[in-house]
């Protein structure tokens, strides 16, 4: 099968445009460089007031850049005139080593999907053995399905209570964060009990799963939904209603409906400026046609509400999880898949929404190699991250502090 | 009670300003540096503890435990935190300021223990523990501690690092919005007191009744003011750990950086003194104490007033930690406010409210209705503090347009 590549635009990084000290040439105004620190340069100068330009590097190792992403801002003052973000620090070439098992490669892509995003795990695998066994034309048993559609909305509920953890960090608040990873234990634990593997399960296999759940599996479910619904409960008490989260997100980092959707974000970041778009509903997957459950959506756009649209994300999921454990059938968990996952030449694509948005992976097998010809994964995190700019350019440095943190973004699935 | 003294060593420096100087009155004598050496080591193994039982509070709120493995409970903890900092390397940046990168720890902490000399303990029989209760202390502990901030700046400054620069423009922009509200409240209380002096405040309110019950609206703003000064959460701005890492203490290794929290948590002690001091009446233990009458002997004046002389220290400290810990509460319970919010707040609503504050004192004090007013004052607060906590209540339902969308479920036909 030919695959063409296509010419791609040079991505290395290009000569930076003319920075303050030309606009302060052009201007023909002095430029006066600070001996000890370099990079901060006079732009403007008056008759006895100055104001500096001072340009920072954020991150990759900053504590509030939720991983390793970097950005540069130029500030005047508190406030950022200009953002410039860089990726790739965590480049691991996910998708190629999807591409290059020898044995068995289908199942081992999966591995290497699980270490993109690893807070939404779950959803990720489900999305690429669905991928798979279109490709294949099978398709899992029914216990398998339901099980797998409890397990995503578990590991929504686990990386939707990071995203409380981490906001309240950025917020300046140290408490949440205890709070979120006290939650995320138990979901371990009982991921650990299901899968046998805490954050990277590889659970799923195509055409069913890898072992049967344990026999007390709805009791054990129920008790973590209890938790979680308790834990919920607090979070929501905690800083939802607290004066100075409200003023700290309240109108801060604020998207319009059609720029999000310009800028192809997903999620919570574009149900938060109002467009009732969710894939469980829009193009359904898995038994999400059978359970009942609503879609949060906002009006403004702003951190609070995207803050509040994973809250309430996270009680409709232990709705969802409810209803399938009441619908969870017995049966076999594997159907009468090949153990040599082999597709025919071909390729499919499947969408699923995780945590974060519309997350999809497109396979394209040549029909002989065990493992993918190509593996592609679109990330709902990078395409929300596109906003940052809106969010972020003209607010002070702790709302660009904040704007980022509400898009939530996991730079493993970044830069894959 | 009278102070003995003994005979000095060191004259006073007579080219100083009066004020400055005026601890020093009279010079040095032995006791005095007895005082200052058992003062010093009480302060440093307060500190010690203090800072166990933030760790301890902390982990209780964030359900965790805390400190447990160093020592009973993990008292030791602290003590091994202070070695393994002094024995880490003591690094230097070279872009730093050398000279004022390592003096800055000093003026940080220096100040904070200057000012622990006016604290009025109370009574331990038969001492009364004041090192210094000499006239002007009121200015004393607005003046002294100011120098604080300029060590922060010195360390922002010479440190050569951006970051560290930000949070040092942060400290002055924090330090002149608070710094006016608390002085015009100390003014109110100078002129309940009829003095200058701590002493004569502590004197005054054994006399009559806490300046808590007259100042209602001074003692929050003195709260507030006192929590900005010493950058606790919610004003931890200048050291945000999400936005500028740190701030001024950014380049800060071992024993330095050390220097900064023990200057830290001495002065949340400090203030908490300062608090009990100029409005919770001192060492007395209960506000109306005199006026109870015992059964079988009525009211005892003389009595309640030997019971505080004899152990008052200990009521002192009972009240300065209780203040204590409800900053600490505050550390863990509550995000961070921003920068140009905290400008609001002291400039437009602290600066006013302590200004008619200051009136309304002044005019009361002048024609003697005081008690009905403080009443009233009493009143609005407990009102106003009410309001507030349930201002946000439901606020989502009313203001945010959050709303739960029920999407059609599509059937899908694939697991028909």
């Amino acid at each position: 099968m030919a695959i063409e590549t296509p010419i791609r635009p040079d991505m290395r990084p290009q000569p930076q445009p003319p920075g303050p000290e030309s606009a302060a040439a052009e201007r023909h105004l002095p430029v006066v460089g600070s001996p000890r620190v370099p990079g901060l340069t006079v732009v403007s100068q008056e008759q006895d007031l100055e104001t500096m330009e001072m340009t920072i590097n954020m991150g990759p190792q900053h504590p509030s850049t939720h991983g390793v992403f970097r950005m540069v801002l130029t500030l005047e003052g508190e406030r950022v005139k200009k953002l410039e973000p860089f990726v790739g620090y965590l480049h691991r070439g996910a998708e190629k080593l999807g591409e290059s098992g020898d044995v068995e490669g289908y199942r081992k892509a999966m591995i290497w999907l699980d270490r993109t995003d690893y807070l939404s795990v779950w959803a990720n695998e489900h999305a690429y053995v669905l991928a798979v066994e279109k490709l294949m034309g099978v398709q899992a048993p029914e216990r398998a399905e339901w099980i797998r559609l409890i397990m995503d909305e578990f590991g929504r509920i686990n990386s939707h209570s990071m995203f409380y953890g981490a906001f309240g960090a950025d917020a300046g608040a140290t408490t949440p964060f205890m709070y979120a990873f006290t939650l995320r234990e138990a979901l371990y634990q009982f991921f650990e009990s299901v899968g046998g593997q805490r954050m990277f399960p590889n659970y799923y296999r195509v055409g069913g799963l890898r072992e049967d759940v344990p026999v007390d599996f709805v009791e054990r479910a129920t008790r973590t939904l209890e938790t979680t619904r308790r834990s919920l409960d607090d979070f929501d008490r905690l800083i939802s209603d607290n004066e100075i989260f409200l003023a700290r997100t309240r109108g801060v980092a604020k998207l319009t409906a059609e720029r999000a959707i310009d800028l192809g974000c997903s999620g919570p970041v574009l149900r938060a400026t109002g467009v009732p778009i969710d894939v469980r509903r829009v193009e359904p997957y898995s038994f999400y046609d059978r359970v009942d459950f609503d879609i949060p959506v906002g009006t403004t756009g702003d951190c609070y509400e995207r803050y509040l649209i994973r809250l309430q994300e996270m009680y409709q999921s232990t709705r969802i999880i409810e209803q399938a454990l009441k619908q969870l059938p017995k049966g076999p968990i594997m159907g009468n898949t090949p153990k040599a996952v082999r597709p025919p030449k071909g390729d499919s694509y499947q969408r699923v929404e995780n945590a974060r948005g519309d997350f999809g992976v497109y396979i394209v097998s040549d029909g002989k190699s065990p493992a993918p010809y190509r593996v592609k994964y679109r990330s709902p995190c990078f395409s929300n991250l596109m906003a940052l700019n809106d969010l972020a350019v003209g607010a002070y440095i702790a709302d660009a502090v904040m704007g980022l943190g509400s898009i939530d973004i996991v730079l493993g699935e970044v830069d894959r | 009670m009278e102070q003995v003294r003994l005979p000095y060593l060191l004259p006073a420096p007579d080219w100083m300003p009066e004020f400055l100087i005026a601890p020093l009155v009279g010079g040095f004598s032995v006791a005095d540096f007895l005082g200052l050496f058992v003062l010093l080591n009480f302060i440093l193994g307060f500190v010690t503890f203090e800072i166990w039982l933030e760790r301890k509070i902390g982990g209780h709120i964030q359900l965790r435990r805390g400190p447990l493995h160093v020592g009973p409970h993990g008292l030791l903890q602290t003590p091994a935190d202070i070695i393994k900092l002094l024995i880490k390397e003591d690094l230097t940046p070279a872009a730093a300021d050398k000279r004022l990168f390592k003096m800055a720890p000093y003026l940080i902490f220096v100040p904070v223990f200057l000012t622990f000399l006016v604290i009025p303990w109370g009574g331990l029989w038969p001492f009364n523990l004041t090192l210094r209760p000499f006239d002007l202390s009121l200015i004393y502990i607005v003046a002294i501690p100011s120098i604080q901030a300029l060590g922060m700046v010195v360390a922002g400054w010479s440190s050569g690092n951006k970051y560290s620069l930000l949070g040092a423009a942060r400290v002055v922009a924090q330090f002149i919005s608070y710094e006016l509200p608390m002085v015009v409240t100390l003014l109110a209380v100078g002129i309940l007191a009829e003095s200058l002096s701590i002493a004569q405040a502590v004197e005054t309110q054994r006399a009559s009744t806490w300046f808590v019950l007259l100042q209602p609206i001074g003692f929050v703003i003195f709260f507030i003011t006192m929590m900005s000064e010493m950058h606790r959460t919610p004003f931890d701005i200048a050291v945000a750990e999400s936005e500028i890492v740190g701030g001024p203490f950014i380049e800060y290794s071992g024993m330095r950086w050390g220097m900064f929290f023990l200057a830290e948590f001495a002065a949340v002690f400090l203030n908490s003194c300062l608090a009990v001091a100029l409005f919770l009446g001192g060492p007395e233990l209960f506000p109306f104490a005199e006026r109870i009458p015992i059964p079988g002997i009525g009211a005892n004046t003389t009595l309640i007033r030997q019971i505080d002389d004899t152990i008052g220290v200990f009521f002192f400290f009972g009240k300065a930690m209780t203040l204590m810990i409800v900053v600490q509460w505050c550390r863990f319970a509550l995000p961070r406010i921003r920068i140009d919010q905290l400008m609001d707040l002291a400039w437009k609503i602290l600066l006013p409210a302590s200004f008619a504050n200051l009136i309304l004192t002044a005019i009361f004090s002048q024609f003697g209705f005081f008690p009905f007013a403080a009443g009233l004052a009493v009143v609005l607060v407990v009102i106003g503090i009410i309001a507030i906590s349930y201002r946000n209540r439901g606020t989502r339902e009313r203001e945010t347009g959050i709303r739960l969308v029920t999407l059609p479920r599509i059937p899908l036909e694939a697991h028909a």
